[in-house]
């Protein structure tokens, strides 16, 4: 039992420091890529922010303002009206801290995380990595760094429009539910919501888009010759970027918060 | 000089020992008993797969020995035209046919767009220039991997069995353009890898060479 939980913690951890290598080359790269691939390789990372991005902001924005009405909700029948400050903190603690990043990520995992890895597979399945090989283009710059990269901006710029949108949300709902004036309102989340607590967020939804960019790029390559690897390829890819989401946010939560 | 040298190369089950070498300028084919031996004497040639034994030398350069990056240079040297075009799913017909360019060269997006469209007028293509190649015919398919090797204008060029699975009509425009291609620099080396000798009538070929499979399969 215990020699399991160590081969997994050990594999875990190759894996972990596999993905990091990945990353950090497609750092790397993108200073060579400036020399030689400029444009396609900018072309494919535009389109990846669109469609990771741009064509999310509906359902990120929804899911925000949903959230945000929850929130305030849960805070106003625990501590009542009138308690603007501990309203603000709490608000801040769960919205900007935890959910923005978290649930931003979930829903870039849901929509596009699958899409990578699927897009990926078939055009392994279907040579055209090979083609485009032989045309002396390096996949790895054109194919994957573009992604990572693409995937992280979406997360980063739609983890921003959430906590907006929670944050519009909540007020709305403390507005016409409660009379709450956005002044009173205003004071009690900006007392607490810190350049500090900003950073972390963007922080954690930068780290949260690198990360799954990367999972689903590798699973998306590691298919072999069989079209039935694909759904494997997306199904491993949504539960390993799932998985790794909450570690990473466990991981930055103790390093970070605990002060 | 040698524009492709193969010295005692194995490749596993599939390939028994090939010897050959096709001069600078020539229009040489390479028929092989089966597709297989096509597909892995390309991947050798172009450092996608390693041989068990030998040595190959592709434009002064052994290919076994090149870094990654010798060897995407190479590569950019080499246009191959694949029997399935190889072209990019998610890339529209003209994006597939200026990918080479907009990636390795410095031309403008004028220059880029001249080149293509000439390229384009070269082997006659006709269909839509914003379609995604899963709407275009084998032949067009084909016809988009030519010109993509026309723009790129290189000093080697490989055909991978593109004449299969065409009409008669299809198959002589693009041996037409193929030959019109290759006529355009007389330096150019032609290297067609078939398992169809009859396949490659009326082209321009000035050398044939016969690769042997390996016994485990025959």
């Amino acid at each position: 039992m215990v020699t399991a939980l160590l081969d997994g913690l050990v594999t875990m951890i190759v894996y972990l420091y596999d993905l990091t290598e990945m990353i950090l080359k497609a750092f790397r790269d993108s200073f060579l890529v400036i020399r030689e691939g400029a444009r396609p390789v900018l072309s494919v990372y535009l389109r990846q922010v669109y469609f990771t991005g741009l064509e999310a902001v509906k359902i990120v924005i929804s899911t925000a303002l949903i959230i945000g009405t929850v929130v305030i909700t849960q805070i106003v029948s625990i501590a009542g009206t009138g308690s603007e400050s501990l309203t603000g903190k709490v608000l801040v603690w769960i919205v900007v801290r935890e959910l923005g990043p978290l649930l931003t990520a979930i829903i870039v995992v849901a929509r596009s995380g699958t899409a990578i890895a699927a897009e990926l597979s078939q055009m392994k399945i279907g040579g055209e990595i090979e083609s485009l090989a032989l045309l002396g283009i390096p996949p790895e710059k054109y194919l994957i760094l573009p992604r990572i990269f693409g995937v992280a901006t979406a997360v980063v710029v739609l983890t921003i429009y959430f906590e907006i949108g929670a944050v519009l949300g909540s007020f709305l709902v403390a507005s016409f539910g409660w009379h709450v004036p956005w002044e009173q309102y205003s004071q009690g989340v900006f007392a607490v919501l810190t350049i500090w607590e900003l950073a972390l967020s963007l922080l954690k939804s930068l780290l949260f888009g690198l990360f799954i960019g990367a999972i689903c790029c590798r699973q998306g390559l590691s298919v072999g010759k069989s079209v039935t690897q694909i759904p494997q390829a997306a199904t491993k890819a949504v539960m390993q970027s799932l998985f790794l989401l909450f570690i990473i946010d466990g991981i930055i939560s103790l390093f970070f918060l605990i002060r | 000089m040698d524009a492709i040298v193969f010295d005692q190369v194995r490749g596993g089950e599939v390939l028994e020992e090939v010897t050959l070498s096709v001069p600078q300028g020539s229009r040489a084919a390479v028929i092989a008993s089966r597709q297989e031996e096509c597909d892995l004497l390309l991947r050798i040639m172009l450092g996608l797969a390693a041989p068990d034994s030998g040595t190959v030398t592709v434009l002064g350069q052994e290919v076994g020995i090149l870094s990654e990056k010798a060897l995407n240079h190479l590569r950019r040297e080499v246009a191959v035209v694949q029997s399935s075009g190889g072209l990019v799913s998610n890339l529209k017909v003209w994006e597939n046919l200026v990918l080479p360019l907009e990636y390795h060269s410095k031309l403008s997006a004028p220059d880029i767009e001249e080149r293509g469209t000439a390229a384009l007028q070269d082997v006659g293509y006709t269909g839509r220039l914003m379609e995604l190649p899963a709407h275009l015919s084998v032949y067009q398919k084909r016809q988009i991997g030519l010109a993509r090797a026309i723009i790129t204008d290189p000093p080697l060029a490989v055909y991978q069995g593109i004449f299969s699975g065409l009409s008669g009509s299809e198959r002589n425009a693009l041996v037409a353009a193929i030959n019109r291609f290759n006529r355009r620099n007389p330096e150019r080396t032609a290297l067609f890898l078939s398992t169809d000798e009859a396949a490659l009538k009326d082209l321009d070929i000035n050398l044939r060479i016969s690769v042997k499979g390996s016994s485990a399969h025959d």
